[in-house]
């Protein structure tokens, strides 16, 4: 199918537009935070020219920090791209959150903002914790809500600069919270646990130096100078964490394209076995031209139909469907085939009420419609149904007895009705996609449509109600009755 | 468009002058439908006289006719309970006809002739 390129078109033009945002903000921000800080500043003496120098020159110091938090911002627009074109991956998001957050607070530490520090260090530590939960794919996340709450709290509070440690409570709570999760995974590993955990390792080890609490036992240094340039750990952890998230989360959306195509190449050995099978279920019968259509609505179906030699020379055909789509709709059609040629030739009543019998109760509320019918030598068919699609003949519907559908219930029984084919004759047999195939409008295909183009070939009757809009399995079953092909033999 | 299945209750006086209840579907009835169906048959307890009203219903797919089917042995299961059928269009009557339902509940044309039997 084609439906992969158009998703796959978004992400490219949403990235494309991310330099330019980007590039705007960083125009915009330092100007229109220098305008507010003139417009409220009071006429300069010396003391303020002297902090303005000292702010500057720190500034110029903290240029590590406006490189890191760049770095940052593309790796998040590249994860919030990767989430936009595969939705399922809700690692992406968080991680892309997570990284937004983590380069705004290095935007205000370079712009010396301690408040929006504060607050963005608040709603990281929310993320921090959203994206531990993606990454180790926990299911119960009731627990998440009050830390988001707790988070939300703190970043409402660090709005006020004066109480300082409002931040500090989330980023603490987050990290418990985060080394929780991880001890709880490693007792029961999935595979992504082995690579998470050093990443998540990584940014705890480099923040370690900014703890005071350790600074104040082993004064280990804040920065380093690296091409002429001042960096600061924490930020370049960050960096570092971010990419190995980004390398880890690619590498799963890879394995998992992967293991799509490998389902995909599955159902589609399904979908030529299937057709191998029903194609099998044909042999040559003397005084019968047979043909069939089989067009699933997606790769297998649930329809089946089976055509054998009765030890009478008569002909006993199968045609059925299984309720539902899908692969568990093809497996009980397996079944069913199977059955069907282990069970020894009889009267159509009771090859039904043996199917009815193996299949009642296996079904899960679903069921099978089938209708059997004995073609004898000399034209006379009987039929037993259930529930199935009476068989056209001559553009009119044949008027037969039908039961409850198989698989309901195990006392159901199914009369059988009798008619005569004349030679020349066709039978057609059907499954209710072609009844019930419908246009955009709703519209169906309808019993009178079926019984206009009943007397048409197997593929033009298949062709029509596929162009009306199929909706389900499309089985046509036509068998024309010629006993001069017989004679003439 | 798949419409979600409702699903409304009730009652009528019928021929006999007992009390039918009346179950009208409305929408699609489809595998989606089984919990709304089923709760609302179950929540009738066991009533004498039931009548299924498809007026509103546009579409019932293979899986529908299986809940159909269901309620229908369940009632049958009883042995007290009698169901009536009206409101079906004539492609579904024919479907109902096909699958065996006649067999389990009378098909009406329209309430009065659905009433008037039940």
């Amino acid at each position: 199918m084609d439906r992969a390129p158009v998703t796959g078109q978004k992400p490219v033009r949403l990235l494309g537009l991310l330099p330019a945002v980007a590039a705007a903000f960083f125009c915009l921000f330092p100007f229109l935070s220098a305008r507010a800080q003139s417009r409220s500043a009071p006429p300069p003496d010396l003391h303020q020219l002297q902090q303005q120098v000292a702010n500057l020159t720190a500034r110029l110091d903290s240029t590590g920090y406006l490189v890191t938090a760049v770095l940052l911002f593309f790796m998040a627009s590249a994860c919030l791209g990767f989430w936009w074109s595969a939705r399922t991956f809700r690692a992406f998001r968080s991680v892309g959150l997570y990284l937004l957050t983590v380069s705004a607070i290095f935007f205000a530490d370079y712009l010396w903002s301690r408040r929006w520090d504060s607050i963005f260090t608040c709603l990281a530590s929310l993320f921090f914790v959203d994206m531990a939960a993606d990454a180790l794919r926990l299911s119960k996340r009731q627990w998440i809500i009050p830390v988001r709450l707790i988070c939300v709290a703190g970043a409402v509070f660090s709005w006020f600069p004066s109480h300082g440690w409002y931040h500090l409570v989330p980023v603490d709570l987050s990290d418990a919270v985060v080394f929780i999760i991880l001890l709880v995974r490693l007792r029961r590993p999935i595979p992504q646990v082995r690579l998470i955990f050093p990443a998540i390792a990584i940014v705890w080890l480099f923040r370690l130096p900014l703890d005071p609490t350790i600074r104040s036992f082993v004064p280990l240094p804040f920065t380093f100078v690296l091409g002429g340039l001042r960096w600061y750990f924490g930020p370049c952890a960050m960096v570092l964490f971010g990419a190995a998230a980004i390398a880890i989360f690619v590498r799963e959306l890879i394995e998992d394209q992967r293991e799509k195509e490998r389902l995909a190449g599955e159902l589609e050995a399904g979908r030529a076995m299937q057709q191998v099978l029903l194609g099998a279920e044909l042999p040559s019968i003397p005084g019968l031209r047979i043909d069939s259509v089989y067009k699933p609505a997606g790769e297998v179906g649930g329809d089946f139909f089976q055509v054998r030699p009765a030890p009478d020379g008569a002909a006993l055909v199968a045609v059925g469907d299984v309720s539902g789509k899908g692969l568990s709709a093809a497996m009980t059609v397996s079944t069913i085939l199977g059955a069907l040629r282990a069970l020894p030739a009889a009267p159509p009543a009771e090859l039904l009420r043996a199917l009815n019998h193996m299949l009642a109760g296996q079904l899960q509320g679903g069921f099978v419609t089938c209708c059997i019918a004995h073609i004898a030598l000399n034209g006379t068919v009987t039929t037993a149904n259930a529930g199935h699609l009476a068989p056209y003949r001559n553009q009119e519907e044949v008027s037969i007895e039908s039961g409850l559908p198989l698989g309901i219930t195990a006392d159901a029984e199914y009369p059988e009705s009798t008619f005569a084919l004349a030679p020349g004759e066709t039978l057609v047999f059907l499954s209710d996609g072609v009844v019930e195939a419908q246009n955009a409008q709703g519209e169906l295909f309808g019993f009178e449509r079926t019984r206009t183009i009943s007397a048409q070939s197997a593929e033009r009757i298949a062709q029509a109600a596929q162009a009306f809009g199929q909706e389900d399995d499309i089985t046509v079953l036509t068998l024309a009755f010629a006993p001069a092909e017989v004679l003439h033999a | 468009m798949e419409m979600a299945t409702t699903v409304t209750e009730r009652s009528a006086t019928a021929a006999s002058g007992s009390t039918a209840k009346i179950l009208a579907f409305a929408g699609d009835i489809s595998s989606a439908s089984k919990d709304t169906i089923l709760n609302a048959f179950r929540g009738l307890n066991g009533a004498a006289k039931v009548v299924l009203d498809f007026t509103g219903v546009d579409y019932v797919n293979s899986s529908g006719i299986a809940i159909i089917i269901q309620v229908l042995l369940e009632a049958a299961k009883t042995g007290k309970q009698s169901i009536a059928i009206f409101g079906l269009s004539p492609h579904f009557q024919k479907v109902f006809t096909m699958v065996g339902i006649n067999k389990y509940a009378a098909l009406h044309k329209d309430e009065a002739s659905a009433l008037a039997v039940a």
